[in-house]
This record gives C-alpha cells, sequence and structure tokens, in this order.
C-alpha cells in the first residue's frame, strides 16, 4: 500500500513542480512540496497502520474549551 | 493569469445551489420533529441580516474577494493572520462536505469499496472542473440543476399519494424556544454558510445590484429546501424523520407507484452528490484564493493540486464514523459557525467600514 502512496504522490509532484518550472514560477514551487508533503506524511501514514491521533479529538476540545469560556451560550 | 469572470446571475446561481445538498438528504432540524419546517422558515429570516452584511461589507471594496479585502483594512500581518484562519475553516467546511458523501456513498452504495477510491475520483474531477474555471463550473451546474430540479418535481408529483398532511401536526408541539434553538442552528448551517462565496467574490462582474446578491437565492432556495423539508416530514412523520440519518433518500423509498414504479432513491443520492460536488468545488476554490493571496502567488490553480490532497487527507481522517460527525455538528457546530461566520464578519465590517470613512475624510 505504501508503494503506490510514493508512487501517486512522487507522480503528481514531479509533473506538478516541472509544470511550474516550466512556466517559471519559482515562487510557487516550495509552496507545492510543503502542501503536498503534508498529505503526503499523514497518507504515509496511513497507509502503513501507524495510529495517528484524531485531530478532531483536539478541535472538539478546543471548541469546547473556547464555548466554555464564553459563557456557553449556544 | 486568465482573469475569471462571472456575472451576478451565475454567482447566484451557486449561492441557490449551496443550502439544497444538505437539505435533500439528512434531517435538518430534527431536534423539533414535525416543527423543523417551522424551524427552517425560521431560520432564513434570521440568517437575513447577515446575508445583507455580507453583501454590505462587499460593497465597501468593489471587485475584491475577502482575503484582499482583509489585507486592505487590516494590514498585511493582521490581514494574512486572519486570512490563514478563514482558509482553515473553508478547508474544515469542504473535508466536512467531502466526508458527509463519502460516508453516504460507503452506507448506501459501495459497502465494500475502500472509501479513497471514490473519493480519489471524486477530488480529481473537482482538480479538473477548477482547472478549466469558475465559468465551466458553472456551466456544469447549470446543465445539472434543470434536470435535478425537473426529476425532484417529477417525483413529489409520484409521491403525492404517500404523503399525509397530518404528518405534519400538531404545529408547535415543541416549546418555541427550542424551534427558535433549531432555527439559529438552521441558519448558522446551511444559509449563513453562504460566507465562503466572499472568498472568492473578486470573480463577481460588479455593478449595483451586487450589493443585494444573496438575498434572493437565499430566499428562493430556503423556500425550496422547507419545501423538501414538508414532503419528507409528510411521508415519514416527525420521528421516523428525526432517526433516520439520511430521511430524504428513506422518504424516496415510499414510492410503489402502480407497482411497478420503485427505487426512485437513486435520484436523491445523485442530486446530493451533485449538489455535495459543488460545494465541494467551491470550497476548494475558496482554500486555493485564499493561499494565493496569503502567498502572493500568480494564479490558485498553480497550488489546487496540494490544496485538494490536504482537503482529501483531512477528509478521510477528520470523523471515524457518521455518529461522530452528527455529535460533533450537534454541539459544536453552531457555536463555530457562530463565530466564524457571524461574530468575526460583524468585527471585520464595522472596521472596514471605520477605515474607509477615515480614507474618505483625509483624502
Amino acid at each position: 500500500m505504501i508503494f503506490i502512496v510514493l508512487i501517486f504522490y512522487a507522480i503528481i509532484s514531479i509533473y506538478g513542480v516541472l509544470s511550474l518550472y516550466k512556466k517559471n514560477l519559482k515562487k510557487e514551487i516550495p509552496i507545492y512540496i510543503f502542501l503536498i508533503s503534508i498529505s503526503f506524511i499523514l497518507n504515509s501514514l496511513i497507509a502503513m497502520k501507524v495510529p495517528i491521533p484524531d485531530p478532531m479529538i483536539y478541535f472538539r476540545k478546543f471548541l469546547e474549551w473556547l464555548k466554555r469560556i464564553l459563557g456557553g451560550f449556544l | 493569469m486568465k482573469r475569471e469572470v462571472i456575472s451576478n446571475k451565475q454567482m447566484q446561481l451557486f449561492i441557490f445551489i449551496y443550502p439544497i445538498g444538505s437539505y435533500s438528504l439528512f434531517n435538518m432540524g430534527a431536534g423539533v420533529k414535525q416543527d423543523a419546517w417551522i424551524a427552517s422558515i425560521i431560520g432564513i429570516i434570521i440568517s437575513m441580516p447577515m446575508l445583507f452584511l455580507y453583501g454590505r461589507l462587499m460593497d465597501l471594496y468593489p471587485g475584491k474577494n475577502l482575503f484582499e479585502l482583509l489585507e486592505i483594512v487590516f494590514g498585511k500581518f493582521f490581514g494574512k493572520i486572519l486570512s490563514v484562519l478563514f482558509v482553515f475553516h473553508i478547508i474544515f467546511i469542504g473535508a466536512y462536505i467531502f466526508h458527509n458523501i463519502m460516508d453516504f456513498i460507503k452506507l448506501t452504495a459501495l459497502w465494500n469499496t475502500p472509501i479513497f477510491i471514490p473519493m480519489l475520483c471524486m477530488i480529481l474531477l473537482c482538480i479538473w472542473i477548477l482547472k478549466e474555471g469558475i465559468e465551466t463550473l458553472w456551466g456544469w451546474a447549470k446543465f445539472n440543476i434543470r434536470l435535478i430540479l425537473i426529476f425532484m418535481i417529477f417525483t413529489w408529483i409520484l409521491l403525492i399519494p404517500e404523503m399525509q398532511l397530518s404528518n405534519l401536526q400538531p404545529f408547535f408541539y415543541s416549546s418555541f424556544e427550542k424551534i427558535l434553538n433549531e432555527g439559529l442552528s438552521l441558519a448558522i448551517y446551511p444559509f449563513i454558510e453562504s460566507f465562503i462565496f466572499l472568498l472568492f467574490f473578486d470573480v463577481v462582474q460588479y455593478d449595483s445590484s451586487t450589493k443585494n446578491i444573496f438575498i434572493k437565492p437565499v430566499i428562493v432556495s430556503g423556500l425550496f429546501v422547507t419545501l423538501i423539508m414538508m414532503i419528507n416530514l409528510m411521508l415519514l412523520g416527525g420521528n421516523a424523520y428525526a432517526s433516520f440519518y439520511y430521511p430524504g433518500y428513506e422518504a424516496m423509498k415510499k414510492m410503489h407507484l402502480a407497482g411497478s414504479f420503485q427505487r426512485m432513491e437513486i435520484i436523491v443520492s445523485i442530486e446530493f452528490i451533485i449538489f455535495r460536488f459543488v460545494e465541494i468545488d467551491c470550497c476548494l476554490l475558496g482554500a486555493s484564493k485564499g493561499i494565493q493571496k496569503i502567498f502572493n502567488l500568480n494564479d490558485y490553480r498553480d497550488i489546487l493540486v496540494p490544496v485538494a490532497s490536504l482537503l482529501m487527507t483531512l477528509a478521510y481522517i477528520m470523523f471515524g464514523s457518521i455518529m461522530e460527525a452528527k455529535e460533533f455538528v450537534a454541539d459544536l457546530w453552531t457555536f463555530y459557525g457562530f463565530l466564524l461566520q457571524v461574530v468575526l464578519p460583524i468585527i471585520i465590517f464595522i472596521v472596514a467600514l471605520i477605515r474607509k470613512k477615515w480614507v474618505i475624510q483625509n483624502s
């Protein structure tokens, strides 16, 4: 599974970066690589069945905390 | 960079489509059972001042989107911080909508298919259509909405024998306070969520009527979705409506016309996926425009693929099950939406108004 993820991200990243390079959009390349590397890392962890913390737990806790601070309205 | 332009009417089509997706399938306003349609009407009324404010806000700086406006009003630094906040918000909404579709597909059709396969197919189509431009998305939406509306009205007519008006009674069975609360939730999601259109408002060809762009489509759409809700309630009854995850889908199963005309729930499935597809595209467009502005990039299309990939990954990991998603929405969505779509825009509007007056006075 990890190989499929690797190949998939390698293909789309190389294609994307090369097309940006051809268009002389050098400012876009690091942002492109940074954004795609986030999903690549997350998808690799999922593919390798590494337990990743549920992002919604922390977000939920944060919102509950904020709601409590603001008086629990709504 | 290719300049994209759509007219007011074209933008209004997107605003009209936005609330229909969730209403066509989910048990919106289920907390008040058969009074859900009253809550929906209250929701439309509550959302009006905010929609009016959104129009006025964009009227202060015509031809700009919210990200550009934030930099003008709050300066580069604070403008970018607020932009980051809204980019997270829009990616979150997009991922939630995407997660909804995938849950639905998994629960009703593709039980054994790994969910990332339909996800990948859908996100590739989203990227493709946005690469072609918002005009293409509009053309696609316009073509589909006509067919969907015809089919919806056709199925409603065929379902008339199954409808029971008594399922809507007694009116005001829940307390008015409860209906009002539910109305507020419905105002935040989906009516006030039309906020997402501010994020790519620069594509609208600006004229004097643009400041009221939100009002008409949301009223028409609101009345239309209230009708959908009433039909679902008349077909299922308040209790069943509140207990099903997908009452719109279950209601269609009631059709057994002349013994052979049945299994029309496929229409609801197709309509839900098409509407949600447009919603995801709008979120993706908003998020890409935000990142384009934050990093001063040339064109949002250049970073469409990584943003779409991020949205898809978040949609994959965000909720373990439909129960978790429902619980989150019931407990916190109104509060979350209220902060980001009501409180923050009001603050932005006040600051923008003061700044505009100050600039006029000093020039």
